[in-house]
Protein backbone atom coordinates (compact mmCIF):
# COMPACT_ATOMS: atom_id res chain seq x y z
CA UNK A 1 0.00 0.00 0.00
CA UNK A 2 1.15 3.39 -1.08
CA UNK A 3 2.78 5.57 2.18
CA UNK A 4 2.10 8.88 3.49
CA UNK A 5 4.96 10.25 1.65
CA UNK A 6 4.43 8.65 -1.84
CA UNK A 7 0.94 10.22 -1.47
CA UNK A 8 1.39 13.98 -0.72
CA UNK A 9 4.20 13.34 -3.67
CA UNK A 10 1.28 12.34 -6.16
CA UNK A 11 -0.92 14.85 -5.03
CA UNK A 12 2.26 17.57 -4.93
CA UNK A 13 2.13 16.44 -9.09
CA UNK A 14 -1.45 17.18 -9.67
CA UNK A 15 -2.01 20.30 -7.40
CA UNK A 16 1.77 21.96 -8.04
CA UNK A 17 3.41 20.96 -11.21
CA UNK A 18 -0.28 19.93 -13.35
CA UNK A 19 -2.44 21.79 -11.58
CA UNK A 20 -5.50 19.32 -12.68
CA UNK A 21 -8.69 20.41 -13.12
CA UNK A 22 -11.87 18.10 -13.44
CA UNK A 23 -12.71 19.29 -16.95
CA UNK A 24 -9.23 18.49 -17.82
CA UNK A 25 -8.87 14.72 -19.47
CA UNK A 26 -5.41 13.21 -18.37
CA UNK A 27 -3.95 10.10 -21.27
CA UNK A 28 -1.43 8.83 -18.48
CA UNK A 29 1.05 7.11 -20.50
CA UNK A 30 3.49 3.93 -18.35
CA UNK A 31 5.78 1.42 -19.11
CA UNK A 32 5.43 -1.64 -17.51
CA UNK A 33 8.46 -0.94 -14.93
CA UNK A 34 6.50 2.17 -13.73
CA UNK A 35 2.97 0.45 -13.42
CA UNK A 36 3.13 1.59 -9.45
CA UNK A 37 3.40 5.02 -10.39
CA UNK A 38 0.61 4.41 -13.04
CA UNK A 39 -2.07 2.84 -9.92
CA UNK A 40 -0.68 5.94 -7.41
CA UNK A 41 -1.92 8.83 -9.81
CA UNK A 42 -4.51 6.83 -12.02
CA UNK A 43 -6.12 6.45 -8.46
CA UNK A 44 -5.13 10.22 -7.35
CA UNK A 45 -7.10 11.60 -10.29
CA UNK A 46 -10.10 9.03 -9.38
CA UNK A 47 -10.21 10.34 -5.95
CA UNK A 48 -10.86 13.75 -7.92
CA UNK A 49 -13.02 12.72 -10.46
CA UNK A 50 -10.88 13.55 -13.20
CA UNK A 51 -11.08 11.31 -16.51
CA UNK A 52 -7.98 9.41 -16.45
CA UNK A 53 -6.58 7.39 -19.98
CA UNK A 54 -4.04 4.96 -19.31
CA UNK A 55 -1.99 3.44 -22.16
CA UNK A 56 0.61 1.18 -21.94
CA UNK A 57 3.76 1.59 -24.05
CA UNK A 58 6.91 -1.13 -24.48
CA UNK A 59 10.09 1.45 -23.72
CA UNK A 60 11.92 2.61 -26.93
CA UNK A 61 10.39 0.26 -29.75
CA UNK A 62 6.52 -0.42 -29.50
CA UNK A 63 4.84 -0.73 -32.85
CA UNK A 64 1.39 -0.45 -31.03
CA UNK A 65 2.14 2.73 -29.24
CA UNK A 66 0.80 5.03 -31.80
CA UNK A 67 -2.42 3.39 -32.79
CA UNK A 68 -2.92 2.76 -29.03
CA UNK A 69 -2.25 6.51 -28.01
CA UNK A 70 -4.24 7.28 -30.99
CA UNK A 71 -7.63 5.63 -29.67
CA UNK A 72 -7.15 7.30 -26.07
CA UNK A 73 -6.85 10.91 -27.38
CA UNK A 74 -9.93 12.50 -27.28
CA UNK A 75 -10.90 14.79 -30.80
CA UNK A 76 -9.82 18.38 -29.82
CA UNK A 77 -13.13 19.56 -30.13
CA UNK A 78 -14.33 17.47 -27.58
CA UNK A 79 -12.12 19.30 -24.82
CA UNK A 80 -13.51 21.18 -22.10
CA UNK A 81 -10.87 21.75 -20.25
CA UNK A 82 -6.98 20.61 -21.04
CA UNK A 83 -5.46 17.61 -22.71
CA UNK A 84 -2.88 16.67 -19.69
CA UNK A 85 -0.42 14.08 -20.72
CA UNK A 86 1.56 12.32 -17.67
CA UNK A 87 4.08 9.66 -18.65
CA UNK A 88 6.41 7.40 -16.46
CA UNK A 89 9.51 5.55 -17.33
CA UNK A 90 11.94 4.18 -14.93
CA UNK A 91 15.15 4.49 -17.24
CA UNK A 92 14.01 5.68 -20.71
CA UNK A 93 12.09 8.25 -22.60
CA UNK A 94 10.10 6.97 -25.22
CA UNK A 95 8.05 7.83 -28.47
CA UNK A 96 8.73 11.05 -28.58
CA UNK A 97 8.02 11.48 -31.85
CA UNK A 98 4.96 9.49 -31.89
CA UNK A 99 4.07 11.78 -28.87
CA UNK A 100 4.63 15.40 -31.01
CA UNK A 101 2.88 13.99 -33.60
CA UNK A 102 -0.14 12.55 -32.41
CA UNK A 103 -0.22 16.63 -29.97
CA UNK A 104 0.32 18.53 -33.45
CA UNK A 105 -3.55 18.56 -33.73
CA UNK A 106 -4.24 20.71 -30.91
CA UNK A 107 -3.93 24.14 -29.78
CA UNK A 108 -0.32 24.10 -27.59
CA UNK A 109 -2.13 25.99 -24.97
CA UNK A 110 -4.84 23.39 -24.81
CA UNK A 111 -2.06 20.69 -23.64
CA UNK A 112 0.51 20.03 -21.41
CA UNK A 113 2.54 17.70 -21.16
CA UNK A 114 4.67 15.69 -18.11
CA UNK A 115 7.39 13.04 -18.39
CA UNK A 116 8.48 11.59 -15.65
CA UNK A 117 11.76 9.48 -15.93
CA UNK A 118 13.34 7.27 -12.72
CA UNK A 119 9.85 6.66 -11.98
CA UNK A 120 9.90 5.49 -8.49
CA UNK A 121 8.38 5.59 -4.94
CA UNK A 122 11.16 8.56 -4.29
CA UNK A 123 10.17 10.39 -6.94
CA UNK A 124 6.93 11.10 -5.35
CA UNK A 125 8.01 11.08 -1.80
CA UNK A 126 11.12 13.28 -2.40
CA UNK A 127 11.29 15.01 -5.76
CA UNK A 128 7.90 15.81 -6.37
CA UNK A 129 7.27 16.89 -2.50
CA UNK A 130 8.86 20.05 -3.38
CA UNK A 131 7.09 22.63 -5.79
CA UNK A 132 8.24 24.11 -9.35
CA UNK A 133 7.65 27.94 -7.34
CA UNK A 134 10.60 26.58 -4.97
CA UNK A 135 11.94 25.15 -7.62
CA UNK A 136 12.25 28.54 -9.46
CA UNK A 137 12.94 30.72 -6.70
CA UNK A 138 16.16 28.41 -6.11
CA UNK A 139 17.46 27.95 -9.83
CA UNK A 140 16.94 31.81 -9.98
CA UNK A 141 19.31 32.60 -6.91
CA UNK A 142 21.79 30.31 -8.66
CA UNK A 143 21.65 31.81 -12.06
CA UNK A 144 21.37 35.55 -10.28
CA UNK A 145 24.84 34.85 -9.55
CA UNK A 146 26.26 32.45 -11.86
CA UNK A 147 25.19 34.17 -15.10
CA UNK A 148 26.78 36.90 -14.68
CA UNK A 149 29.64 35.33 -13.14
CA UNK A 150 33.21 34.83 -15.32
CA UNK A 151 35.02 32.76 -12.80
CA UNK A 152 34.13 29.74 -10.13
CA UNK A 153 35.63 27.94 -7.57
CA UNK A 154 33.82 25.25 -6.68
CA UNK A 155 34.88 23.27 -3.62
CA UNK A 156 32.90 20.34 -1.68
CA UNK A 157 33.47 19.24 1.98
CA UNK A 158 34.38 15.40 0.07
CA UNK A 159 37.78 17.49 -1.26
CA UNK A 160 36.45 19.00 -4.17
CA UNK A 161 38.59 21.84 -5.60
CA UNK A 162 37.43 23.25 -9.23
CA UNK A 163 38.59 26.32 -11.30
CA UNK A 164 35.65 26.86 -13.95
CA UNK A 165 35.33 29.73 -16.05
CA UNK A 166 32.05 30.70 -17.47
CA UNK A 167 30.97 31.87 -20.85
CA UNK A 168 27.03 32.58 -20.73
CA UNK A 169 27.37 34.37 -24.09
CA UNK A 170 28.57 31.58 -25.67
CA UNK A 171 27.25 28.71 -23.48
CA UNK A 172 23.58 28.74 -22.46
CA UNK A 173 22.12 27.72 -19.01
CA UNK A 174 19.85 25.83 -18.68
CA UNK A 175 17.25 25.85 -16.02
CA UNK A 176 14.96 22.84 -14.92
CA UNK A 177 12.11 24.01 -12.59
CA UNK A 178 9.17 22.05 -13.40
CA UNK A 179 7.64 24.57 -15.77
CA UNK A 180 7.78 24.79 -19.50
CA UNK A 181 6.25 27.06 -22.37
CA UNK A 182 2.73 26.32 -24.13
CA UNK A 183 3.57 23.82 -26.03
CA UNK A 184 6.45 22.39 -24.15
CA UNK A 185 7.41 19.16 -22.15
CA UNK A 186 8.04 18.93 -18.22
CA UNK A 187 10.99 16.43 -17.66
CA UNK A 188 10.60 15.47 -13.87
CA UNK A 189 12.02 14.92 -11.54
CA UNK A 190 12.98 19.10 -11.39
CA UNK A 191 15.56 21.10 -9.79
CA UNK A 192 18.85 22.32 -11.78
CA UNK A 193 20.27 24.17 -13.11
CA UNK A 194 23.70 23.55 -15.69
CA UNK A 195 25.77 25.22 -18.39
CA UNK A 196 29.02 23.79 -20.15
CA UNK A 197 32.40 24.72 -18.68
CA UNK A 198 34.19 27.03 -21.27
CA UNK A 199 36.87 26.23 -19.29
CA UNK A 200 37.61 23.82 -15.77
CA UNK A 201 40.48 22.15 -13.80
CA UNK A 202 41.28 20.67 -10.45
CA UNK A 203 39.85 17.55 -8.36
CA UNK A 204 36.50 16.46 -8.56
CA UNK A 205 35.50 14.24 -5.90
CA UNK A 206 31.89 12.92 -6.51
CA UNK A 207 30.41 10.98 -2.71
CA UNK A 208 27.37 10.66 -3.84
CA UNK A 209 26.18 9.16 -6.54
CA UNK A 210 26.73 8.78 -10.41
CA UNK A 211 23.48 8.54 -13.03
CA UNK A 212 24.60 7.04 -16.50
CA UNK A 213 22.48 7.35 -19.76
CA UNK A 214 22.48 3.73 -19.67
CA UNK A 215 20.73 1.00 -18.80
CA UNK A 216 22.53 -0.26 -15.76
CA UNK A 217 21.23 -2.44 -12.43
CA UNK A 218 24.78 -0.84 -10.56
CA UNK A 219 24.04 0.44 -7.07
CA UNK A 220 24.52 4.20 -7.90
CA UNK A 221 25.30 5.55 -4.65
CA UNK A 222 28.91 6.11 -4.26
CA UNK A 223 29.00 7.49 -0.47
CA UNK A 224 30.79 4.44 0.51
CA UNK A 225 33.41 4.63 -2.25
CA UNK A 226 33.97 8.74 -3.64
CA UNK A 227 35.06 8.79 -7.12
CA UNK A 228 38.45 11.31 -7.49
CA UNK A 229 38.63 12.63 -11.03
CA UNK A 230 41.48 15.18 -11.84
CA UNK A 231 40.48 17.52 -14.73
CA UNK A 232 42.77 19.11 -16.84
CA UNK A 233 41.82 21.80 -19.20
CA UNK A 234 37.94 19.96 -19.75
CA UNK A 235 39.08 16.71 -19.60
CA UNK A 236 39.18 13.91 -17.21
CA UNK A 237 43.16 12.87 -17.26
CA UNK A 238 42.78 10.58 -14.50
CA UNK A 239 40.26 9.01 -12.07
CA UNK A 240 40.37 6.62 -8.67
CA UNK A 241 37.55 4.67 -6.73
CA UNK A 242 38.50 2.63 -3.83
CA UNK A 243 35.86 -0.27 -5.01
CA UNK A 244 37.20 -2.02 -8.12
CA UNK A 245 33.78 -2.78 -9.59
CA UNK A 246 32.78 0.89 -9.32
CA UNK A 247 36.33 1.56 -11.21
CA UNK A 248 35.65 -0.92 -13.96
CA UNK A 249 32.26 0.86 -14.60
CA UNK A 250 34.16 4.33 -14.81
CA UNK A 251 36.72 2.57 -16.98
CA UNK A 252 33.79 1.44 -19.24
CA UNK A 253 32.16 4.57 -19.19
CA UNK A 254 35.07 6.94 -19.70
CA UNK A 255 36.38 5.11 -22.70
CA UNK A 256 33.97 5.70 -24.79
CA UNK A 257 35.05 8.05 -27.88
CA UNK A 258 34.98 11.68 -26.07
CA UNK A 259 33.55 10.82 -22.85
CA UNK A 260 36.13 12.24 -21.27
CA UNK A 261 35.51 15.79 -21.27
CA UNK A 262 33.41 17.52 -18.77
CA UNK A 263 30.04 18.15 -20.67
CA UNK A 264 28.45 19.85 -18.25
CA UNK A 265 28.48 21.75 -14.89
CA UNK A 266 25.36 21.46 -12.89
CA UNK A 267 23.96 22.42 -9.68
CA UNK A 268 21.15 20.45 -7.89
CA UNK A 269 18.68 22.13 -6.12
CA UNK A 270 16.02 20.30 -5.26
CA UNK A 271 15.62 20.24 -1.79
CA UNK A 272 13.39 17.21 -1.04
CA UNK A 273 15.93 15.15 -2.23
CA UNK A 274 18.14 14.41 0.79
CA UNK A 275 20.04 10.74 0.54
CA UNK A 276 21.80 8.84 -2.67
CA UNK A 277 19.29 5.86 -3.98
CA UNK A 278 20.59 2.77 -5.46
CA UNK A 279 18.49 3.21 -8.56
CA UNK A 280 20.56 4.84 -11.65
CA UNK A 281 18.67 7.96 -12.05
CA UNK A 282 17.88 12.06 -12.47
CA UNK A 283 16.51 12.17 -8.80
CA UNK A 284 20.11 11.73 -7.31
CA UNK A 285 21.54 15.10 -9.84
CA UNK A 286 18.92 16.91 -8.32
CA UNK A 287 19.89 16.81 -4.70
CA UNK A 288 21.49 20.24 -3.77
CA UNK A 289 24.99 20.17 -4.77
CA UNK A 290 27.32 19.96 -7.81
CA UNK A 291 27.73 17.24 -10.53
CA UNK A 292 29.60 16.89 -13.31
CA UNK A 293 28.62 15.39 -16.66
CA UNK A 294 31.37 13.74 -19.01
CA UNK A 295 30.87 12.52 -22.50
CA UNK A 296 27.26 14.28 -24.13
CA UNK A 297 27.55 18.12 -23.45
CA UNK A 298 24.19 20.10 -23.57
CA UNK A 299 24.69 22.71 -25.85
CA UNK A 300 23.20 22.61 -29.22
CA UNK A 301 24.80 20.94 -31.82
CA UNK A 302 28.07 22.42 -33.14
CA UNK A 303 28.51 24.87 -30.47
CA UNK A 304 30.84 22.70 -28.49
CA UNK A 305 32.32 20.62 -31.33
CA UNK A 306 31.53 17.15 -30.36
CA UNK A 307 29.19 14.72 -29.84
CA UNK A 308 29.00 11.80 -27.26
CA UNK A 309 27.12 8.90 -26.96
CA UNK A 310 27.13 8.53 -23.40
CA UNK A 311 26.60 10.88 -20.67
CA UNK A 312 27.99 10.15 -17.16
CA UNK A 313 26.82 11.98 -14.25
CA UNK A 314 29.14 12.19 -11.01
CA UNK A 315 27.73 13.89 -8.43
CA UNK A 316 29.23 15.51 -5.16
CA UNK A 317 27.27 16.00 -1.83
CA UNK A 318 26.60 19.97 -1.20
CA UNK A 319 29.51 22.42 -2.61
CA UNK A 320 30.36 26.11 -2.53
CA UNK A 321 30.82 28.43 -5.09
CA UNK A 322 32.51 30.89 -5.05
CA UNK A 323 31.62 33.53 -7.73
CA UNK A 324 34.03 35.77 -9.13
CA UNK A 325 35.61 38.12 -6.51
CA UNK A 326 32.33 37.71 -4.39
CA UNK A 327 33.51 37.42 -0.70
CA UNK A 328 30.33 35.32 0.07
CA UNK A 329 29.74 32.19 -1.53
CA UNK A 330 26.82 29.94 -2.31
CA UNK A 331 26.22 27.15 -0.47
CA UNK A 332 23.96 24.77 -2.61
CA UNK A 333 22.47 23.13 0.30
CA UNK A 334 21.22 26.45 2.04
CA UNK A 335 20.33 28.38 -1.33
CA UNK A 336 18.12 32.02 -0.01
CA UNK A 337 15.25 31.42 -2.65
CA UNK A 338 15.26 34.71 -4.48
CA UNK A 339 12.22 37.03 -4.76
CA UNK A 340 12.82 38.12 -8.29
CA UNK A 341 11.36 36.12 -11.48
CA UNK A 342 13.49 33.64 -12.92
CA UNK A 343 15.84 35.36 -15.94
CA UNK A 344 14.30 35.35 -18.91
CA UNK A 345 17.24 34.14 -20.84
CA UNK A 346 18.44 30.52 -19.86
CA UNK A 347 16.54 27.72 -22.02
CA UNK A 348 13.30 27.11 -20.08
CA UNK A 349 14.90 23.50 -19.92
CA UNK A 350 13.38 20.00 -20.53
CA UNK A 351 11.35 21.79 -23.47
CA UNK A 352 10.25 19.79 -26.33
CA UNK A 353 10.23 22.34 -29.48
CA UNK A 354 6.93 22.09 -31.15
CA UNK A 355 8.68 21.46 -34.32
CA UNK A 356 11.55 19.15 -33.30
CA UNK A 357 10.00 17.64 -30.06
CA UNK A 358 12.98 16.93 -29.12
CA UNK A 359 14.94 15.64 -25.66
CA UNK A 360 16.83 18.46 -24.15
CA UNK A 361 17.35 17.57 -20.62
CA UNK A 362 20.77 18.78 -19.43
CA UNK A 363 21.58 15.51 -18.28
CA UNK A 364 20.95 12.59 -20.73
CA UNK A 365 17.96 10.82 -20.99
CA UNK A 366 17.92 7.23 -22.65
CA UNK A 367 15.94 8.17 -26.08
CA UNK A 368 15.11 5.42 -28.83
CA UNK A 369 17.72 6.77 -30.38
CA UNK A 370 20.57 6.99 -27.22
CA UNK A 371 20.61 3.31 -26.25
CA UNK A 372 24.02 2.40 -25.12
CA UNK A 373 25.62 -0.81 -24.79
CA UNK A 374 27.38 0.03 -21.87
CA UNK A 375 28.70 -1.32 -20.01
CA UNK A 376 27.55 -4.86 -21.73
CA UNK A 377 27.46 -6.66 -18.22
CA UNK A 378 25.04 -4.27 -16.72
CA UNK A 379 22.52 -4.29 -19.54
CA UNK A 380 19.26 -5.46 -19.19
CA UNK A 381 17.74 -5.28 -22.98
CA UNK A 382 19.21 -4.48 -26.06
CA UNK B 1 -11.34 16.60 -3.39
CA UNK B 2 -14.07 15.15 -1.38
CA UNK B 3 -13.78 14.04 1.78
CA UNK B 4 -13.67 10.37 1.51
CA UNK B 5 -13.14 7.62 3.72
CA UNK B 6 -9.94 5.00 3.83
CA UNK B 7 -12.45 2.35 3.20
CA UNK B 8 -13.17 4.42 0.19
CA UNK B 9 -9.86 5.37 -0.84
CA UNK B 10 -8.60 1.19 -0.22
CA UNK B 11 -11.27 0.42 -2.54
CA UNK B 12 -10.22 2.67 -5.30
CA UNK B 13 -6.67 2.20 -5.05
CA UNK B 14 -7.55 -1.70 -4.57
CA UNK B 15 -9.11 -1.57 -8.17
CA UNK B 16 -7.19 0.51 -9.76
CA UNK B 17 -4.26 -1.76 -9.09
CA UNK B 18 -6.36 -4.75 -10.38
CA UNK B 19 -7.09 -2.59 -13.86
CA UNK B 20 -3.28 -1.74 -14.17
CA UNK B 21 -1.74 -5.00 -13.58
CA UNK B 22 -4.33 -6.77 -16.10
CA UNK B 23 -2.86 -4.07 -18.24
CA UNK B 24 0.55 -5.13 -17.69
CA UNK B 25 -0.14 -8.34 -18.27
CA UNK B 26 -2.16 -8.92 -21.19
CA UNK B 27 0.76 -6.27 -22.85
CA UNK B 28 3.69 -7.97 -22.01
CA UNK B 29 2.55 -11.45 -22.94
CA UNK B 30 1.79 -9.96 -26.72
CA UNK B 31 4.91 -7.60 -26.56
CA UNK B 32 5.93 -10.61 -29.28
CA UNK B 33 3.67 -11.17 -31.95
CA UNK B 34 3.25 -13.10 -35.00
CA UNK B 35 3.23 -9.95 -36.87
CA UNK B 36 6.85 -8.68 -35.42
CA UNK B 37 7.96 -12.49 -37.07
CA UNK B 38 8.89 -10.78 -40.58
CA UNK B 39 11.69 -8.32 -39.57
CA UNK B 40 13.22 -11.20 -36.99
CA UNK B 41 13.61 -13.69 -39.90
CA UNK B 42 14.87 -11.04 -42.61
CA UNK B 43 17.41 -10.46 -39.84
CA UNK B 44 18.33 -14.01 -38.76
CA UNK B 45 18.90 -14.89 -42.78
CA UNK B 46 21.74 -11.92 -42.83
CA UNK B 47 23.75 -14.10 -40.23
CA UNK B 48 26.38 -15.93 -42.36
CA UNK B 49 25.79 -14.20 -45.23
CA UNK B 50 24.44 -15.26 -48.69
CA UNK B 51 25.28 -18.70 -48.07
CA UNK B 52 22.33 -19.01 -45.15
CA UNK B 53 24.33 -19.92 -41.99
CA UNK B 54 21.18 -20.40 -40.44
CA UNK B 55 17.73 -22.73 -40.82
CA UNK B 56 14.60 -21.52 -39.06
CA UNK B 57 11.57 -23.20 -38.92
CA UNK B 58 8.14 -22.87 -37.17
CA UNK B 59 5.66 -25.51 -36.40
CA UNK B 60 2.33 -25.32 -35.52
CA UNK B 61 -1.03 -27.34 -35.97
CA UNK B 62 -4.18 -26.17 -37.80
CA UNK B 63 -5.79 -27.44 -33.88
CA UNK B 64 -4.44 -24.56 -32.42
CA UNK B 65 -4.75 -21.96 -35.39
CA UNK B 66 -8.45 -22.58 -35.20
CA UNK B 67 -8.46 -22.38 -31.42
CA UNK B 68 -6.93 -18.51 -31.82
CA UNK B 69 -9.33 -16.77 -34.65
CA UNK B 70 -7.10 -13.79 -33.59
CA UNK B 71 -4.09 -15.15 -34.57
CA UNK B 72 -2.20 -12.48 -35.29
CA UNK B 73 -2.51 -11.04 -32.31
CA UNK B 74 -1.65 -14.01 -29.77
CA UNK B 75 1.62 -13.78 -28.46
CA UNK B 76 3.87 -16.09 -30.72
CA UNK B 77 4.84 -18.42 -28.07
CA UNK B 78 1.26 -19.49 -27.37
CA UNK B 79 1.03 -20.70 -30.91
CA UNK B 80 3.76 -21.78 -32.72
CA UNK B 81 7.01 -23.64 -31.83
CA UNK B 82 10.15 -22.17 -33.72
CA UNK B 83 13.61 -23.48 -33.77
CA UNK B 84 16.80 -22.39 -35.28
CA UNK B 85 19.69 -24.81 -36.95
CA UNK B 86 22.92 -23.96 -37.98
Amino acid sequence: MIDSRVWQGVESLLDHYVDVRTEDVVILLYSSDSSESAIWVSAALELRHVPVRRVWMAPLHDDGFRERLTLALPPPAELTGRLVVLTFERDTMSHTRTLATALAKYDSHRYTVFRAISASASLFSDALRVSPEELSARNTALLERCMVAEHLRITTEGGTDLNVTIDTERFHWISNRGTARPGGVVVLPAGEVATFPAFICGVFVADFAFNVNALTERDARLQDHPVTVWIEAGRAVKYQCDDLATSQFLEECLQTHCAYNVGELGFGTNIGIRNAIPMNSHINERRPGVHLGFGQHNQDPGIVGYQCAIHLDLIARGGTIWVDSDLVPLDLENVAPSSQRHPTDPRDEDVFSPESFEANDCCGILTGDGLQPLPRSDLRCS
Amino acid sequence: MADLSSEQMRTIIERVTAQVSQEVTSNDATGFVIADIHPHVAEFGKVGGASGAWKISYETTSAAVAAKPDAAKVSSAQLWKISYET
